[in-house]
């Protein structure tokens, strides 16, 4: 039954069935990355519209930054030596709460509360620390989906030295490259569709001059 | 008649290939911007200097500073995207900027006199500003025409998105594999987000 079949393959050159075999490859790449990817795209194309309409999106809200609730109040009898630095002081604290991760510091001098922001992705966790009455106030924003996604869009990993931290760096790394290879790979797949050719190179060609407008112009 | 099947995948494909230079300069331009110190992100680029010349403009305190700026632009054919803010009572500075280059006013009221100098960006940097710049709210056609475009491409992903996920589950015999590669992708995105 195979036979006339064997005969078929036997009659295309190898050269034939390498390139459909590398075709099919570039195709299921295609794909699958951007299955894989498409919470990646979706957050950084939702962000990016949060972020050119700032104005528009903000007048949704009562407030120009989201809210800070108060979770709790507690002591904190922990001392530390004159020499500790703000930074150090901020990590021990962390660390002591069962908060440790990606965090800033401020304050801290001239007899000024130390704040931390812990920044988790959905919304800020802020410790403040007065060291004169020794008590420790944390509170966490209220979610907002346009600070979440902005915030989102803006992290980019490998700048604390936190394991999570760089894994959203990775994957955002995987994310942007694989970019490049969807438009490399967008065009291989469009040059083997025959049909399509004339209207494609218009497209492209359309395309990178209105680029190369922008790129001479502004 | 074409079929939507047709015109979902035409759709991917013209919209792909006509914004094929924006997704690779994204891509190009967050891969710079995450890793900058490979790009010399560190170093300082030189200011050159472009002129020094008598000026005579009053600003007064009520008027508004971006008309202010931009009839300074005008006069000194300096015409475009900028910004400007008053860093002292007695002076305007206005960063007029473009992706290849910054060049920098200072006017001095005091003095009546206005200096230029220029930043000229190396392909990095002119990346980088490609990806940073929005468009809206900046003076020129081309400017708020680059803002749209931006906003085509965020619509566009999104649109690539939808007719990528209809053109895969169109094929019946990827949908297994398909499902796993969507499946894990939002699983990671959500687990990532939730413990950060």
């Amino acid at each position: 039954m195979n036979a006339p079949h064997a005969v078929e393959d036997a009659a295309l050159p190898q050269t034939k069935i390498t390139l459909s075999t590398v075709s099919r490859i570039i195709r299921r790449v295609h794909m699958y990355t951007g299955l894989f990817l498409a919470p990646w795209m979706l957050m950084y194309a939702l962000s990016t519209l949060v972020m050119t309409h700032r104005e528009y999106i903000l007048s949704y809200y009562p407030s120009k930054n989201p809210a800070m609730v108060t979770e709790r109040e507690l002591d904190y009898t922990r001392s530390f030596p004159a020499a500790t630095t703000r930074e150090q002081i901020g990590l021990r604290i962390l660390q002591d709460l069962g908060l440790d991760g990606t965090h800033s510091v401020s304050g801290g001098r001239n007899g000024k509360p130390l704040v931390i922001n812990r920044q988790h992705a959905l919304r800020t966790q802020r410790v403040t620390f007065d060291a004169t009455t020794r008590k420790i106030l944390i509170q966490r924003e209220e979610f907002r989906a346009a600070t979440f996604l902005d915030r989102l869009h803006r992290r980019r990993g490998y700048n604390q030295p936190y394991t999570l931290e760089d894994t959203w760096g990775f994957t955002v790394d995987v994310a942007v490259v694989t970019m490049v290879f969807w438009c490399l790979s967008g065009i291989w797949l469009w040059w083997e569709i025959k049909p399509v050719r004339r209207w494609g190179a218009l497209a492209l060609a359309a395309g990178v001059s209105l680029f190369g407008i922008f790129a001479a112009l502004i | 008649m074409p079929t939507f099947d047709k015109i979902n995948r035409r759709t991917h494909l013209y919209l792909g290939l006509f914004l094929l230079p924006w997704l690779t300069m994204y891509g190009l331009s967050s891969f710079i911007v995450i890793h900058q110190s490979w790009f010399g992100g560190g170093q300082a680029l030189a200011w050159e200097p472009l002129f020094e010349r008598e000026y005579h403009r009053p600003v007064s305190d009520t008027e508004d500073l971006r008309a202010t700026a931009q009839e300074i632009l005008k006069d000194n054919n300096l015409q475009g995207a900028f910004w400007v803010d008053k860093p002292n009572p007695d002076t305007v500075h206005i960063d007029r900027f473009t992706f290849r280059g910054s060049t920098s006013l200072n006017y001095s009221l005091k003095e009546q006199k206005l200096r230029a100098k220029h930043q000229r960006m190396k392909l990095p940097q002119f990346v980088m500003r490609m990806h940073f710049r929005g468009g809206y709210g900046q003076p020129t056609f081309w400017d708020k025409f680059w803002g749209f475009l931006v906003d085509l491409a965020c619509v566009t992903i999104i649109i690539w998105i939808a007719s990528g996920l209809i053109m895969w589950w169109r094929l019946p015999r990827l949908r297994a594999w398909g499902a796993i590669a969507l499946g894990s992708g939002i699983l990671s995105f959500l687990l990532l987000i939730w413990t950060l």
